[in-house]
């Protein structure tokens, strides 16, 4: 048997081979693998009989009271986010006079206001899209995850 | 989408009252899936005073996400998906403060896992034996890298199919074997480190 196909059944979990531990017996390296996974084995059983805490008293309640500060928050969040992007259109919209009115006309002046319109409109959409609490970050776990795979995949090859 | 087990058709209805808003209803998915999500989270960040914080604001999230849940996966999957995005992004905030060293293990504990490591037996150990190897692998668990942490907490703690992480990851079955290879592979190469004194 080769050191290669050992470790593979090693990892997986599996001494009881004959023809594993009839390798290991004579391959120090595997040995070595053995004895280690052996080791790792017997810790993730002791951490999965580790029972997690009991849920505390009032638990659904206190659920419940928080599902309802979130739902409200998002649209206070949404009306913040918009009432600042007017602000900053505003802003825009008062320097582009302020320069149109400064700088030395080579065009009609009407173009600036054309401007504006277009400039105001993207910032307007951006506000309607944006995911409420930041969920839109929800979908990067698959990708997120996917990416470094991809990644490392190609690297075990 | 046509399930004729009643308790699947009940919890399709309860999830389409809280696509609408209902938050009593919601609160009785909750119920149901409380337990494995509090499994989930405490085998993932291992901190109890932390674990109920951290499942409601998974609650949370999924509340408000419900709306995007279109029944291809199981709600089951679709959640705890929401719950492993949370805790990545736990793990990724407290990570330096969690990295732990080898030397913060008492001598005793020490001696217990190299007497369990040469054994070269998988048999069984004592008790204490069996802490000390507990111990060592949630700090090696610690300090790996966070990808590493989460594919074998759900493999090797919370004994879910390669399928079903597929599933919650949004990764091949392929792609999903290729990397809990790796991260058992890293995790035992770490483990070597130590023993050598590194
Ligand atoms: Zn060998």
């Amino acid at each position: 048997m080769r050191c290669r196909k050992v470790r593979k059944i090693l990892e997986e979990g599996s001494h009881d081979d004959p023809h594993v531990q009839a390798h290991v017996k004579s391959c120090p390296a595997c040995g070595e693998a053995a004895a280690g996974w052996s080791v790792l084995r017997s810790g993730f059983r002791q951490l999965r009989r580790e029972e997690p805490p009991e849920v505390s008293w009032g638990f659904a309640e206190r659920l419940l009271r928080r599902l309802e500060v979130a739902v409200q928050r998002p649209s206070e969040e949404l009306i913040e986010m918009a009432g600042r992007r007017i602000v900053y259109v505003t802003l825009l919209i008062t320097l582009l006079v302020l320069v149109s009115l400064w700088a030395p006309s080579s065009g009609p002046r009407g173009a600036g206001g054309t401007a504006e319109v277009l400039v105001a409109r993207p910032e307007m959409a951006e506000v309607s899209q944006e995911a409420p609490l930041g969920l839109g970050s929800l979908a990067l776990v698959p990708s997120r995850l996917a990416g470094q795979t991809a990644a490392g995949g190609q690297r075990q090859k | 989408m046509a399930n004729p087990h009643p308790e699947a058709r009940q919890e399709i209805e309860l999830i389409k009252r809280c696509q609408k808003g209902d938050r009593e209803a919601f609160g009785s998915l909750a119920e149901t899936y409380r337990r494995p999500i509090f499994s989930l989270v405490f085998h993932l960040v291992h901190r109890r005073d932390e674990v109920e914080d951290i499942v409601q604001e998974i609650f949370i999230k999924a509340f408000v996400a419900i709306r995007g849940y279109n029944f291809q996966s199981s709600f089951r999957t679709w959640l705890s998906r929401i719950a492993i995005n949370h805790c990545y992004d736990y793990l990724r905030r407290n990570r330096v403060s969690r990295i732990t060293y080898f030397w913060q293990m008492g001598e005793e504990s020490e001696r217990r896992i190299e007497s369990g490591g040469e054994g070269r037996k998988p048999g069984p150990h004592g008790h204490e034996d069996q802490l000390a190897l507990a111990d060592l692998v949630d700090k090696l668990l610690a300090r790996a890298p966070v990808e590493d942490r989460i594919i074998l907490t759900l493999k090797e703690l919370e004994d879910r199919s390669v399928e079903e992480i597929a599933g919650i990851s949004g990764l091949k079955p392929s792609t999903v074997k290729v990397r809990l290879h790796r991260a058992r592979k890293r995790m035992l190469k770490d483990y070597k480190k130590w023993r050598r004194g590194g």
